[in-house]
């Protein structure tokens, strides 16, 4: 090989390998946020703390705060949910423990209680089992999960917060979004009368709670989702304790109203590995007993 | 310029070139009322005027077009070996490094002219069937197409280098194609391997959409001049040093 040759290898090949090793190491918003999620995944216990809102050309139709505190390793959990559909306000509470539930809502003041049965109980204990993966499938899944992603891992930006936390942001456009994304919204959204009249029956023994169902307004053309901002926060010990979304989705309805919705969820961690769940004590209170169906298809 | 013509109008007469050419412009126009009756029967929109040539373009880099680049590669340089027909541009009073760059030009052209056909057929397909088709989706979509051509070309000039030990067109196109399939499994199976290789930016014109002119994007660029420049001049050597 005479050395002009050589040399122009030489040389492209250097280039080469600069543009690679530039091109990785920005990755690092990316990388906190495998990180975080890995390490927030072996959490035993938390308090978390929901919210949500749909707001429709500027006007919010529906909100949910929450309050949940989560026991994981003691499989008990409370969680106080309070609901604003139409300027209506309702709240309702959740107790649970490996021996019942119990749910109190704003309508009355009687308390629903749910005896646990065992066999449940080993069934949510098996499920948690399968769901701490080997660390091998967890390699697997990473691997599957980075390629899939690619496109999207530089996009993700990371700031420091006057707090020490440090927040992620993945801000996607209309292009941006894949298609299988743009699908199932479109799809979810255009079929959305039949599944409320599916779900009419869900409740809690007497107690229903159709009425906390938003009315969303029903898109028939147009339906695209023209963005979606996702933040992350994590804290200093890289837990991930903040996570927001705004879902920008825009239709035209039946009558060829322009609509555009906008999903706001947020959720804050809290108490991490020190939250204990509160207890309620039905002493003295209205009880009303709940019994599983036994049709087949019980909850 | 000398044997540019010549090359171009091989690689482009042929009956299968003009074949692909239509089919590759068919396409599109044919998948765009099927979605429109699919979106309609299943009631979702997954595709709209602004997106369908993204989506046209992001099948198109990831299986079509590459096949056709190991195609037209396998013609220009094995094939015409196998023919024996190379010999008679050898006796030409042309140096070999023309030759080579004239393949390697009309190579390049016919791509872009594939790319180019696509990008149009799609963006139209796109405006009469589906709803919601913007300017701006028009100008993302060019811009698209044409920033493809970057890592489809350093594909082809990895596949025109490994050619020249191969003296047979249809031993090369299945090469070739092997070869494209081991480089998707890399990509997938092994992310920090899959950074040295340019099918990691085949669909990075997503890339610039999501983050326009970044370190990273800068970094890929760089990465895939420098690896054109690489085998550009690996196979021009080896062509230049073969024996007929």
């Amino acid at each position: 090989m005479n050395t002009k040759i050589l040399s122009a290898v030489g040389i492209s090949g250097l280039l080469m390998a600069g543009g690679v090793l530039s091109a990785s190491a920005s990755a690092s918003g990316y990388d906190l946020f495998k990180t975080s999620v890995k390490k927030t995944q072996h959490v035993n216990s938390f308090t978390a703390n929901v919210q949500a809102s749909l707001k429709d050309n500027d006007t919010v139709i529906y909100s949910v705060n929450s309050l949940n505190k989560e026991n994981l390793k003691a499989d008990s959990g409370s969680s106080t949910v309070s609901v604003i559909n139409n300027g209506q306000k309702s709240n309702v509470e959740f107790y649970n423990n490996n021996q019942q539930s119990v749910v109190k809502s704003s309508k009355d003041n009687k308390y629903y209680v749910k005896q646990e049965r065992e066999k449940k109980w080993d069934d949510s204990k098996k499920k948690h089992e399968e769901e701490s993966f080997s660390a091998q499938k967890q390699k697997d899944i990473e691997a599957i999960f980075d390629a899939l992603t690619k496109n999207y891992q530089d996009s993700v930006t990371s700031k420091q917060l006057p707090n020490g936390n440090t927040q992620l942001e993945l801000d996607l456009s209309k292009n941006e979004i894949p298609a299988v994304g743009q699908a199932v919204m479109s799809f979810f959204l255009k079929n959305l009368d039949q599944q409320t009249g599916e779900k009419v029956h869900e409740g809690f023994g007497p107690l229903q709670f159709a009425d906390l169902k938003p009315s969303i307004p029903q898109l028939v053309k147009n339906i695209s989702v023209s963005r979606v901002d996702l933040k992350g926060e994590v804290n200093p010990d890289q837990y991930l304790t903040g996570q927001k979304a705004d879902v920008y989705v825009s239709g035209t309805d039946a009558s060829g109203k322009e609509h555009n919705l906008v999903l706001h969820i947020s959720s804050n961690l809290d108490n991490l590995n020190k939250t204990n769940a509160s207890t309620i004590d039905l002493n003295g209170k209205t009880v009303v007993k709940v019994q599983d169906r036994h049709d087949g298809h019980e909850d | 310029m000398l044997n540019v013509r010549n090359e171009w109008m091989k690689l482009i007469r042929k009956r299968s070139a003009i074949a692909l050419l239509v089919i590759s412009g068919l396409l599109p126009l044919v998948a765009g009322p099927i979605i429109n009756v699919l979106q309609n029967r299943f009631s979702f929109t997954a595709f709209d005027g602004e997106s369908f040539p993204l989506v046209m373009l992001s099948l198109a880099v990831s299986f079509y077009l590459p096949l056709l680049l190991a195609l037209a590669i396998s013609d220009v340089f094995s094939g015409e070996q196998e023919q024996k027909t190379l010999s008679f541009l050898l006796v030409r009073p042309i140096s070999r490094m023309k030759i080579f760059k004239s393949k390697t030009i009309s190579t390049g052209l016919y791509l872009l002219a594939l790319l180019l056909i696509i990008c149009i057929s799609s963006i139209l397909s796109g405006a009469i069937w589906l709803e919601n088709f913007t300017v701006h989706g028009l100008f993302l979509a060019v811009v698209s197409f044409m920033l493809s051509w970057i890592p489809l070309m350093a594909l082809g000039l990895l596949f025109m280098f490994l050619v020249q030990w191969i003296g047979s067109g249809s031993r090369a196109l299945t090469f070739s194609i092997i070869l494209y399939l081991a480089m998707m499994v890399v990509n997938f199976l092994f992310p920090g391997l899959a950074r040295w290789l340019p099918t990691y930016d085949t669909n990075w014109y997503q890339r610039w959409i999501n983050s326009g002119l970044n370190t990273l994007v800068m970094g890929r660029c760089l990465y895939l001049l420098s690896w054109c420049a690489m085998f550009y001049t690996l196979g021009y050597y080896k062509f230049s040093k073969k024996e007929f």
